[in-house]
């Protein structure tokens, strides 16, 4: 918990000013969010107020995304939501969850082309995460 | 004559099931919300499995955000596509990861709305 949110901050600037740099380029977008496992928000991009709980989202996702494992489709990689007026897009990033939000013109397909630099770029901050969960645990 | 019109026209259903599992495609499953199997057409296996893993995915997020209303699951090996039709789910999938998210969800839009008349008396 609190070990883990001061610890981030020493990277939340650099990461969060990553993701806006990111999310300017999609059209669509809302906000990027960076959360644990549990939901717990580790980075975001500034947005506009939003009706989605996106804790709740990324809990959910991080769920279902080893649910969806078990379907004989092998790993999971993205799982895309599409509810009224809104899309999103979830990856894990062991144990990072990154959601993507957006209206419902959200350019999916930029998305999936910019993962594979997104989690490059994210590999720092994954690495202290799993640190930090391994020495509280 | 007897009002047949609270019956649902299960031979319709399974014809419109069989037709729009196109090449490409490996099954289509019809579940109620709670995951229990009505009925699939394709080569599927392990689809109860498949069909309580999905129901549960959906509740999941349904009660997160209440107006979900469609979701893509993309794996390594396949994709899976799930909607909602009244008191149930029309979930299809690919066991080939290539085949283009997009047409995948226009194809199981058009099959909710051929679903819609033989399942709307549900």
């Amino acid at each position: 918990g609190n070990g883990v949110r001061c610890a981030m901050s020493l990277v939340d600037s650099a990461v969060e000013k990553y993701l806006e740099e990111v999310a300017g380029r999609i059209s669509g977008l809302l906000a990027i969010h960076l959360s644990d496992r549990d939901g717990i928000t580790l980075a975001k991009t500034s947005s506009v107020e939003s009706k989605v709980n996106i804790p709740s989202l990324s809990a959910a996702f991080a769920s279902a995304s080893e649910q969806a494992g078990k379907l004989n489709l092998g790993c999971n990689s993205h799982i895309i939501l599409f509810a009224k007026d809104l899309v999103v897009v979830q990856v894990m990033h062991a144990p990072l969850v990154i959601s993507f939000v957006g209206k419902s013109n959200l350019n999916i397909g930029m998305i999936k082309v910019m993962i594979p630099s997104i989690r490059d770029k994210l590999e720092t901050i994954r690495d202290k995460v799993e640190s930090i969960v391994a020495s509280t645990s | 004559m007897m009002e047949t019109k609270a019956f649902v026209n299960w031979q319709a259903v399974q014809k419109i099931l069989d037709k729009e599992t196109t090449q490409g495609l490996s099954a289509t499953l019809l579940f109620t919300r709670s995951g229990a199997l009505l009925t699939s057409a394709g080569e599927v296996t392990d689809e109860n499995i498949i069909s309580a893993l999905v129901a549960k995915m959906w509740e999941s997020y349904k009660q997160v955000q209440a107006s979900t209303n469609f979701i893509l699951v993309e794996c390594e090996e396949g994709i899976l596509g799930v909607c909602g039709l009244g008191k149930f789910l029309v979930c299809v999938y690919s066991n080939s990861y290539q085949y283009p998210l997009g047409l995948l969800k226009a194809k199981i839009e058009r099959l909710v709305l051929k679903l819609d008349k033989p399942l709307s008396c549900c």
